[in-house]
């Protein structure tokens, strides 16, 4: 069957089985940003954006996004220039083997379209369904703060 | 990977009774909503080849009117914790109870109604929907209503028949002079993990600062969540101390039956019951304006 969806601004048609996850049809797409953990909606780095809102790919039917407004990471970037909050995770590594940082990005991301001006719980908040087995937190979470006040600045 | 091998049909009902059409046709058919119950853990043993979808059949929404608010089924827990209408009802406990609703993630997809139909006795809801005395509309052959108080029969079972959907929960405002406070209490391993005991109050009282009416239910300790009635009893009529309310729970083992598995111990859950259920008491009293 047909699915018609927009990601990362471009509209696509994709071909898919009715039984596949958003995340087959990402990653079958190209978009390999989009990970494969746990399947079970626990791990979070096959996070992706639907109509804003933060989901787990892997436990989301594809068949629901018809008509959808997707992000993943490969839409955060612009003409090549990284977004401020990906520098930010370079700048201060909030990186380790970088697994789950797409995920980690995507949740920061739509934690700030809706509040540019954000607490350090509601970061916490935010990233509390990615997990990294690097076991590191703090870095991501400061790159986010970080990011959320470079980002004030430069409008 | 695919996650019904089976699957064959997927559907898009535009109303309730559209959907339980479509049930009574297909003999292996599942409803889904947000999917976060039924695609990790609920389709065990099940042969599914049909999936009903409810998101689109105009169940999404929070209504107030002078008497109750209304939340439509496929509501998802993030437009519970923000709605602006329960940042101040019932003292913000439903706001609370669907901020500490595992991740942002799943409360993006997950769905009030999913969350009650999938009749888990860790559901963060259902204690707060027991202490705010919910009632549940269900759409089938016919239109039925339940009061969440008996709503669950056991772990993972519910009152509702086959080719049942919840369509409605409805939440009464409180009425006359009389002040209620509310209180809502999660203890879990972690931020994202379930509840090892949660639990929720709303007591009332009168001028003299007696207890006029009390609710007070708790979750994870039980098949499935339970209001603790006898306890609910002990306070009654009575002006609240700390040694009374330790008192009132004092036979709470009596009320749960709490089990052992991978969180933790039986015997763990029966000594955090009480603690969950005084703090809670506590709590809702000291909110609608006693004195302790």
């Amino acid at each position: 069957m047909k699915l018609n969806l927009k990601v990362n601004s471009e509209n696509k048609i994709f071909d898919i089985d009715v039984r596949d996850t958003l995340l087959d049809v990402m990653r079958a797409n190209g978009y390999t940003s989009v990970k494969h953990g746990c399947e079970t909606g626990e791990c979070g780095a096959c996070t992706v954006i639907v109509n804003g809102a933060a989901v787990n790919s892997c436990i989301y039917p594809a068949v629901k996004c018809e008509d959808a407004d997707i992000i993943t990471c490969e839409g955060l970037e612009t003409n090549g220039k990284l977004s401020i909050l990906q520098e930010k995770f370079i700048e201060m590594g909030a990186i380790q083997c970088g697994y789950c940082t797409p995920g980690m990005l995507l949740s920061a991301h739509a934690l700030l379209m809706k509040n540019p001006n954000p607490k350090l719980k509601d970061v916490k908040d935010a990233l509390s369904g990615n997990f990294c087995r690097c076991t590191g937190y703090k870095k991501p979470v400061d790159a986010v703060m970080a990011a959320a006040e470079q980002m004030k600045g430069a409008k | 990977m695919q996650y019904i091998r089976d699957l064959k049909k997927y559907h898009w009902p535009k109303g309730p009774q559209d959907a339980v059409r479509l049930m009574m046709q297909e003999p292996c058919a599942e409803i889904i909503a947000g999917g976060t119950e039924l695609l990790v853990s609920g389709l065990k043993g099940k042969e599914v080849n049909n999936l009903i979808d409810i998101t689109r059949a105009g169940l999404s929404y929070i209504k107030k009117d002078k008497k109750t608010i209304k939340i439509g089924a496929t509501t998802t827990i993030s437009e519970l914790q923000h709605a602006p209408v329960f940042k101040d009802f019932a003292d913000g406990i439903i706001s609370a109870a669907a901020a500490k609703f595992v991740s942002v993630q799943i409360r993006n997809a997950a769905t009030i109604g999913g969350n009650l139909g999938a009749a888990m006795p860790s559901s963060d809801l259902a204690p707060v929907l027991m202490a705010l005395d919910a009632k549940i509309f269900v759409c089938g052959k016919e239109n039925k209503e339940f009061a969440i108080n008996g709503f669950y029969i056991s772990k993972r079972k519910t009152v509702m028949a086959p080719c049942e959907i919840i369509t409605e929960i409805e939440l009464p405002l409180a009425c006359g002079d009389d002040k209620t406070g509310y209180a809502f209490q999660k203890i879990g391993r972690t931020e994202m993990d379930i509840a090892l005991v949660n639990g929720a109050a709303a007591i009332t009282i009168n001028a003299g600062g007696e207890v006029k009416n009390a609710r007070l239910s708790l979750g994870s300790v039980a098949p499935n969540t339970i209001r603790c009635l006898e306890i609910e009893n002990n306070l009654l009529g009575k002006k609240l101390t700390r040694e009374l309310i330790a008192a009132a729970c004092d036979n709470i083992a009596k009320a749960i039956d709490p089990k052992t598995d991978v969180r933790a111990s039986a015997k763990y859950r029966g000594t955090i019951a009480k603690v969950i259920a005084t703090r809670l008491i506590e709590e809702a009293y000291i909110k609608a304006g006693g004195k302790i």
